[in-house]
């Protein structure tokens, strides 16, 4: 009995130190495994770190590089993608200098579409600054240009655009008033001359009368413009609105358009400007 | 020497800029073309202000105000040509005493009328600046008396010269250049019934 129950303890104890040998052979392998593995892993994620840096950096230098073929839209949508990309292993030291360089090539691609939208903007600025100054265009023209303009501008919020865009409107406005007095004018002129091919003198006189009370006074300033030439302007001989109204009445002739009409702040016509039709 | 070198150098090189400067004050034959047609309108407009102040039916009112216009378009001085188909001779009257008596003519009616309104030399550019050339035009003066209706018509040619020169005025504050377009004297060339 005895003998039996050595016998069991012994190959109990025996059992057991071949268990712990087992687990330790078995905790050894996992360890081994698991470190082998952690091993591979970080390669894999060093070479998909490497070829990400490496595409990256061709695209930031192509912008860079790029000589105005690529609008701002393709530049600012392919600097987003590679901005959202996650750069930052840590564990990957040797690329560090690498990413530092993609890092740096995208300071450099935000800091050119900064100074092309800014470059935009100033062309913009310049182009609603022109059309402002500029007195030859018609009201069609600006209408037109504006629309353009305003579709340009909606991709910047650029306040000094904003500010000039308004400025055009309110000239296109004044130019929209400016041609109902125009026409009223004209109409006026073309009732003198048709009075005057009826003979009807009494008549063309008293709508010379009528257009007078329009004018500052009888002798209010009225050019006539023969020619223009770039910035060169051939005027006739300067005359006044009553000289001029009479003229029509006797020539029995309209042969020029209104060009351009200034008032004083009481909304008497100081300046009539007219060109030949 | 070295004096005289210097001052024939000076010459040369201002003589060389006279072309230069010569060139920058021609105009261009668009602008040409506009002053050639103000020119034309002038007398155009002269030709409309005869007949109104040789018109019966215009108030004298009217007619005096249109010959103070008609005065306007002259350079001081000018003078008329008239002629008749009855007699070789050619007056020649200033321009306010030709207009005075075409208003005063002793006929019913007088009709006037100016055609075939030409250049018959170019407005050529002169030494001071002022372009100068003649338009030739073609009068019919008919006149008419209430009993024997048509009693007296010829047909004249003549030749008026034309003086176009460039100024400068200011106006409400802006500086405007201008062309100043002034006829001088008519000249009757041929006077036929």
């Amino acid at each position: 009995m005895k003998n039996h129950s050595l016998q069991h303890v012994k190959s109990s104890v025996l059992y057991s130190n071949g268990v712990k040998w087992l687990l330790l052979i078995l905790v050894t392998c996992f360890t081994l495994g698991t470190f082998s593995s952690c091993n591979s892993k970080k390669k894999m994620a060093a070479n998909d770190l490497e070829a990400r840096l490496e595409k990256a950096k061709q695209q930031l230098t192509a912008i860079m590089e790029d000589d105005g073929n690529m609008s701002i839209e393709e530049m600012e949508s392919q600097l987003g993608a590679i901005k959202k990309q996650d750069f930052d292993n840590p564990y990957v030291k040797k690329l560090q200098p690498k990413v530092q360089e993609v890092k740096s090539l995208m300071a450099q691609v935000e800091k050119k579409i900064a100074n092309a939208k800014q470059q935009q903007i100033d062309n913009l600025n310049a182009r609603i600054t022109s059309l402002i100054n500029d007195n030859n265009k018609t009201v069609e023209d600006l209408e037109s240009e504006l629309a353009d303009i305003k579709d340009v501008a909606k991709k910047y919020s650029n306040s000094e655009t904003q500010n000039l865009i308004q400025k055009l409107e309110e000239k296109i406005k004044n130019m929209k008033a400016q041609a109902k007095v125009d026409e009223t004018i004209d109409i006026q002129f073309d009732k003198i001359v048709s009075l005057a091919q009826k003979n009807d003198i009494n008549g063309a006189n008293a709508e010379i009368q009528k257009v007078l009370s329009q004018f500052e006074n009888p002798q209010t300033p009225v050019l006539i413009i023969v020619a223009i030439e770039g910035t060169i302007i051939d005027y006739d001989k300067p005359t006044t609105i009553e000289a001029y109204l009479n003229y029509l009445k006797d020539q029995k002739v309209n042969r020029n358009a209104i060009k351009e009409i200034e008032k004083n702040a009481l909304g008497k016509i100081k300046l009539l400007t007219l060109i030949k039709k | 020497m070295k004096k005289i070198s210097f001052l024939l150098a000076a010459i040369l090189t201002i003589a060389s800029f006279i072309p230069a400067l010569a060139q920058t004050d021609e105009i261009s034959p668009a602008r040409k073309q506009a002053i050639d047609r103000l020119a034309l309108e002038k007398v155009r407009d002269l030709s409309r202000y005869i007949s109104i102040i040789g018109d019966k039916s215009t108030p004298w009112s009217e007619a005096n105000r249109v010959i103070d216009r008609a005065t306007e378009l002259f350079m001081l001085g000018s003078e008329m040509g008239v002629s008749s188909v009855y007699s070789s001779e050619i007056k020649y009257y200033g321009l306010r005493e030709y207009f005075n008596r075409l208003m005063r003519l002793n006929y019913d009616k007088v009709e006037i009328e100016w055609y075939n309104i030409e250049y018959v030399s170019d407005l050529a550019k002169q030494p001071d600046g002022t372009y100068v050339g003649v338009i030739t035009i073609y009068q019919r003066f008919k006149a008419y008396d209430k009993e024997n209706g048509l009693v007296y018509q010829d047909t004249t040619k003549k030749d008026i010269t034309v003086y176009v020169k460039r100024k400068e005025t200011q106006i409400a504050g802006k500086l405007i250049g201008f062309w100043d377009v002034l006829l001088g004297d008519i000249r009757v060339k041929e006077t036929s019934k």
